[in-house]
This record gives C-alpha cells, sequence and structure tokens, in this order.
C-alpha cells in the first residue's frame, strides 16, 4: 500500500438523545470527507466487534478492518502498530470519541508515535500532486489554508461537510475484516489517570452574560453629536485598541492573516 | 508572605463570596454605577478619587482601555483579601504607591504554568477562566503562577500572575509556544501545567506537550475542587473525578476571576529556542464573505437598524472590516438584508466578541440577541436610545455621515 492511502478511524458512537450506539458524528464527517476524493479509503475500528460499524460500510466505504482490541485497553500501540504497516498518506478522525473518556489523546498518542504533525479542525481536503490542501476552522467562523506535504494525521470537529446517508445496500454487503492483535505488542502509557470516582453528570449553572473581570477592564464612552471625523477616529481607536483591526504598525507581523 | 495567601480558596464561603462580589462590583463599576445597592460611602470616595474623564468631543484617550493604566478605583483591588473593603476604600486613595501593595513571591513551594490562547494578543474570557484555574491550583499548594503571554502584555498582575514569560510575537504559532513552553518545562520544573481546552490553541498544545513529554494529563476539566479535578466523560453523561493532573486542559467557566492582591508579573528570562517544525504551512485565512459567515460563529458583526440609508457604505465597511453583516428585523422585514441577517429573539442569538451597530433603537427583542456580546458599538442620533445605553462606545450622530468617513480613514490606513 502506498502513501495514495487515506484510512480512517472509525468508533462506535451514541445517540446523545436515546443512548443507542451508532456510527461516531466526527468520525462520520472524517469519513464523507474523503470518500469520493478518488483515494483509497480504509476504514480502521480499534475494539470490539459492533453492528454499528456496518453504518459506516453504507456511507460507501469499501473496506473495514477490525482490530480486536479488548475493552478497556488502550488501543494506541495496535493502531500505531497497523498505520506503520500501511504507511498511509492521512489518517483521519473525529477529535474526540462519543462514549468512555473522550480525552481527545488518541490522535495525539498515534501522531507521536508515528512522528506524525496533527491538525485540528479540518473542514475540507484536496490533493494536489505534491501536497495536501486542508481547510481548518478558525474561530469567528473563518477559515484557514494550510498545506502538509507528508503524512499527517487530521482531526474533525463539528464544522465541515455534512455526513453521508447510510444506504442499506452496502451497509448490509460491505465486509468487514477483523484482525487479531499480535501478543507481543508493547503497552502505551495511559496519560490519562483512571478516575477516582465516576457519576451521572450534573448540570451546572452558565454564567450569564460577560464576567467582572472583562467588563472592569473597560470604562463606558460616549460622543456626543462628534463631527464624522472624530466619530470614524474614536471607532477604529476602539477596534484597535481592542485588536479587531490591526494597526498598521503591528500588520507588518501579521502579513500572514492579512494576505487573503 | 505567608500572611498575605488568601484563605483556602477550595472550600466556598457564601458570604465571603457575598462580599467579594460586591467588592467586585465596587471596584469595576464606572462612575455611573449599576451596583444593585447603593453604598453612600463607596460612592463618595469614588467622587473624590474620580479621574476627570472627558466625555465629549474626540476624548478618546481619556478612557483606559488597558488595565495597566487602571483608575484609582481599580486600586482596591490591591488589598488584601480578608480585608474589609470598606476600610480599604477609604485608605486607598491615600497611600497609593502601588510598589508596597504588590505581592511579591520569591521561591515559592512550586509554580503553575498557564498557557493562555491570547489570540492577536488578548485575553479571551476562557484565558481569563484558565489563570483563575492556575491561581486557585497554586494557591492550593502556596505556589506561584508563571504564563506565557503576548511581549506587549500587561496587567497580569491583577489577575494573580507572578511570573511572566514572553512570547516573541503577538501571534506565536504552536511550533513557537511548544518549544517554549518545554524549555520553561526544563528550567522551572513547573509541577503543572493548565490551558484552555480550545482546539487549536491551548487543547492542541496540551495534548501535544502531554503525548511528546509522557505527562499525565486531564483534559476537559469542568472543575477544580479540593485538589481534585471533574470531566465530564462518555459524551457528557458522566462526570469523572480524577487527581491532580500535570497537564490540565480547562472548559471555559472552570472556575471564577476573582480579585486578589495585585501580582508582580515580572518578566523572567527564559531563552526563546529554535521553534520546533511544524511540518505544516500556514497559507493564510481565506476571505470572509460577510452574508454568508453563519451569525452564531461570527466573531466581530457589523448590523444595522431603520437608521441605515446608505447601503452601499455599510456593505463596503463590512468588507473592509472582515465583519460578518447582520440587521435588525425591520431592516429584513424592508428586505434589506436577507432573513438569515436577522438578530434578536426571534432570530439569531449571536456572541461575537465585538458588535458594531448603526441605526439601532435597542428594541428588547434585539437587545436579547446580543445579551452575549463582549463589545457592543452604536452610532445612533438619539441619546436615549436603548442601543446606546447597552454600548461600550456610543457615538450620538448620523449614521449616513460615520460609515463612509470610517471608510475613508479604514482605506487611509491600510
Ligand atoms: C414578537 C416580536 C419579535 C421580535 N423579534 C425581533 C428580533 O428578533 N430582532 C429584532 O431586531 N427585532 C425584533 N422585533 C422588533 C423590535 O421590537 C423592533 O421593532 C426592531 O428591533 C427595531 O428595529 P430598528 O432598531 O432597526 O428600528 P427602529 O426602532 O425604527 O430604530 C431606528 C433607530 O435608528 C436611529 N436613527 C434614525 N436615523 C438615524 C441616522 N441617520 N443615523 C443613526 N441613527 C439613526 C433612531 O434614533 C432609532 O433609534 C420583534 C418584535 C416582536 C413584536
Amino acid at each position: 500500500m502506498s502513501a495514495d492511502t487515506l484510512v480512517v478511524l472509525l468508533s462506535i458512537g451514541q445517540n446523545p438523545v436515546s443512548g443507542r450506539p451508532r456510527r461516531a458524528e466526527r468520525d462520520a464527517r472524517a469519513l464523507s470527507m474523503v470518500l469520493g476524493t478518488g483515494k483509497p479509503v480504509i476504514g480502521l475500528h480499534a475494539g470490539a466487534p459492533h453492528d454499528a460499524l456496518h453504518e459506516y460500510l453504507g456511507m460507501g466505504l469499501p473496506q473495514l478492518i477490525n482490530l480486536n482490541v479488548g475493552g478497556g485497553e488502550d488501543p494506541t500501540p495496535a493502531i500505531a502498530s497497523v498505520l506503520s504497516r500501511i504507511k498511509p498518506g492521512l489518517v483521519l478522525t473525529g477529535a474526540r470519541a462519543e462514549i468512555g473518556d473522550g480525552s481527545g489523546l488518541l490522535p495525539y498518542a498515534i501522531a507521536n508515535r508515528l512522528a506524525m504533525p496533527v491538525v485540528p479542525e479540518i473542514v475540507s481536503v484536496t490533493f494536489r500532486t505534491d501536497w495536501t490542501e486542508l481547510l481548518q476552522a478558525v474561530p469567528g467562523a473563518r477559515r484557514r489554508v494550510l498545506q502538509v506535504s507528508g503524512p499527517a494525521v487530521v482531526t474533525v470537529g463539528h464544522h465541515g461537510p455534512p455526513l453521508r446517508q447510510i444506504a442499506k445496500g452496502p451497509a448490509r454487503r460491505g465486509v468487514i475484516k477483523e484482525v487479531a492483535i499480535p501478543e507481543s505488542l508493547p503497552l502505551a502509557p495511559n496519560l490519562m489517570l483512571p478516575p477516582l470516582a465516576e457519576r451521572p453528570a450534573r448540570k451546572r449553572p452558565k454564567r450569564i452574560g460577560p464576567t467582572s473581570e472583562s467588563q472592569s477592564a473597560q470604562n463606558r464612552m460616549t460622543l456626543t453629536d462628534p463631527d464624522a471625523e472624530a466619530a470614524a477616529h474614536a471607532i477604529l481607536s476602539f477596534l484597535r485598541s481592542e485588536r479587531f483591526v490591526l494597526d498598521p504598525a503591528r500588520e507588518a507581523s501579521q502579513t500572514k492573516e492579512l494576505a487573503s | 508572605m505567608r500572611d498575605d495567601e488568601p484563605q483556602n480558596p477550595l472550600r466556598r464561603d457564601p458570604r465571603v463570596e457575598r462580599d467579594l462580589r460586591r467588592y467586585r462590583k465596587e471596584a469595576a463599576a464606572p462612575a455611573e454605577a449599576q451596583s444593585l445597592r447603593r453604598n453612600p460611602r463607596a460612592e463618595r470616595d469614588r467622587r473624590r478619587q474620580r479621574p476627570a474623564v472627558q466625555l465629549s468631543g474626540s476624548g478618546l484617550q481619556a478612557r483606559s482601555p488597558d488595565f495597566a493604566t487602571s483608575s484609582p478605583q481599580k486600586n482596591l483591588r490591591k488589598g488584601r483579601r480578608g480585608e474589609d473593603p470598606g476600610a480599604i476604600a477609604s485608605r486607598a486613595p491615600t497611600s497609593r504607591s502601588p510598589e508596597t501593595e504588590i505581592l511579591r513571591l520569591e521561591a515559592p513551594s512550586c509554580w503553575v504554568l498557564v498557557v493562555p490562547d491570547t489570540p492577536s494578543g488578548t485575553l479571551t474570557t476562557h484565558d481569563r477562566d484558565a489563570i483563575a484555574a492556575a491561581r486557585l491550583i497554586a494557591d492550593n499548594k502556596d505556589g506561584g503562577v508563571i504564563a506565557l503571554a503576548p511581549a506587549d502584555a500587561t496587567g497580569y498582575g491583577l489577575i494573580g500572575v507572578d511570573r511572566l514569560v514572553p512570547l516573541p510575537g503577538t501571534d506565536a504559532d504552536t511550533g513557537v509556544r511548544l518549544a517554549l513552553v518545554e524549555s520553561i518545562l526544563a528550567q522551572c520544573k513547573p509541577a503543572h501545567i493548565v490551558l484552555p481546552d480550545t482546539p487549536l490553541g491551548g487543547g492542541h498544545l496540551g495534548r501535544l506537550i502531554a503525548t511528546r513529554q509522557s505527562l499525565n494529563i486531564a483534559p476537559g476539566v469542568v472543575r477544580i475542587s479540593g485538589g481534585e479535578l471533574v470531566r465530564l466523560s462518555d459524551g457528557g453523561r458522566k462526570e469523572q473525578t480524577l487527581p491532580m493532573a500535570p497537564v490540565v486542559l480547562v472548559a471555559p467557566e472552570v472556575s471564577d476571576p476573582k480579585p486578589g492582591p495585585r501580582r508582580e508579573a515580572r518578566v523572567l528570562p527564559v531563552p526563546a529556542p529554535p521553534a520546533i517544525e511544524e511540518a505544516v504551512q500556514d497559507h493564510g485565512l481565506l476571505p470572509v464573505d460577510p452574508y454568508s459567515v453563519p451569525l452564531q460563529e461570527a466573531d466581530f458583526i457589523i448590523s444595522a437598524g431603520n437608521g441605515v440609508s446608505d447601503w452601499d457604505s455599510f456593505s463596503e465597511l463590512a468588507k473592509v472590516l472582515n465583519a460578518a453583516i447582520a440587521g435588525t428585523r425591520a431592516v429584513c422585514d424592508a428586505n434589506h438584508l436577507p432573513r438569515h441577517r436577522q438578530v434578536g429573539a426571534s432570530g439569531t442569538l449571536v456572541s461575537p466578541r465585538c458588535y458594531l451597530s448603526f441605526g439601532i433603537s435597542g428594541a428588547p427583542q434585539h437587545l436579547q440577541g446580543i445579551a452575549r456580546c463582549e463589545r457592543v458599538i452604536a452610532v445612533n442620533t438619539d441619546l436615549h436610545a436603548d442601543m446606546i445605553k447597552r454600548a461600550d462606545l456610543a457615538i450620538i450622530a448620523d449614521a449616513q455621515a460615520v460609515m463612509p468617513s470610517l471608510l475613508a480613514l479604514l482605506r487611509e490606513t491600510r
């Protein structure tokens, strides 16, 4: 297999309302992003076999490998060893799992083992001849253009393409290849300490409005009947002091932001 | 120095909290205090200390946007916790040599490093919560707080930071931060690193640090209590209690910023190492289409009401400012803007960092939509409009005159 291959790590999710197992939304979004790019895509699930995996096949995924990792075991070493054999161009996955710890550590642990960069919050992938172009969701509804030329681990959050529909036929017909993991795999240290206690989540009151700290930094200010220029200057100084607009003096270091 | 340490903040004392709230409000309230209950003594003291603030003309200089140039009221906050705030209020103006009131920590029992995201150089609310969390963890161990901050950062001493490690620039990327954090780890051996758990900022950096350095990590922490961490698991259905971890990634509102003694925020010299190569090339942001940016996600919104008639200037301004366009129901009803741009109770509830409004009266249904905006600018001909009352910067002027003028100014300075 070649650097052309894309591997999507797929986990079992849970319907937030009914609690029923299903495809994990973020993983499914990662899959939707690369199906139809023309590149070979392999799904990889580490854990016990599960019916919900067929939903990924129903989305048009031709091949799914199920790595039989025991429950409660850290799947990182197993996944990393399979990936180092496949040598994919990109590894994609949801930013965090819907069941279990949901620590969002897995992509980082795998990337660290395979010495790949992690590129978070990706909403689209375009393959060019010599590099891959990634579009990243940036707070404030903006998008950043990134390029990687080697293999990378890409994570997907809530932004991005809509989920592909699940077609019944392919979901039924698709094949899941079960693979046992070698016994001799070295264990990875689990970076998340085991919890001291676990209980149903309590609802916490949300803070209302902006906090005192951010408010107190500011005095209010009213300009009565300024001429248009004074008003414009006042608005611009305000926007600059809050850095909504950059100072020309600062721009040199920020050309990247403005290049577009 | 021990005496100066605030009492153990891990156990809640409702009475102290209430006093603190009130005290904070007094310290924070501008001259036209909005505290629920009046405090004649504090008001008198404030009147005495009032700086000469010019509220007309182009007297913007009179404002003090950054808390380094804090107004006298803020000196209240330098007072020791546990003392009667009133007593401080009456004493503060006379003994205003800041040196004597700064809490200096020389060799604390441990350090807690906090790495705020500071997008374009300023602290977000989430950043402030993370700094408050770092302060809480440090206080619990008689420790000190080190913050990684932009080179020109000011005011960090007021929010509980003992040492500052300046970043080489304002918008230092992950590679630079990672390298700097790793050299702080080597040099100062902090017991804990606290970061806001944001996908591109602290959450990314913290997970990189933990995996590279094989450090235990507690992500998504929603509460810190009694030296233990609480986080949500199972997609938010369960909560776990974890022991204190070396790397702590905190959710928004993990702890509330509280007033405490002013600290030094002394610059700690840490040699800037070469950035760790990220193997990812940044090719900049895509231009924003002001009409299609989802309003609930936007962090800079320019909004129009019935007082706008020069729609060309308005939409030009949006482009130049790279802001998302929105409007009131009135302008959407009149088909000046598409319906999906309506902000308010029956439109979108928005939470940008900045809401720049022209000719909006500020009807309750509209104000509901902007309740979570951090900064509001209002341009309106009517001094008594409710929008003017809500604004941080209020300008009583004709929108049709101000918009082209601002546009010209922006073009000239770019
Ligand atoms: C059930 C219900 C739901 C509603 N939901 C919403 C909602 O979701 N969103 C919403 O916005 N509204 C909503 N409304 C409508 C709301 O009550 C107001 O009518 C509306 O917000 C007013 O819009 P406006 O401020 O643009 O217009 P106006 O109230 O007409 O205000 C225009 C303002 O512009 C100023 N002005 C005039 N000329 C100039 C000038 N040349 N330069 C500068 N300023 C000038 C005036 O002083 C005035 O303050 C709702 C109402 C109802 C009953």
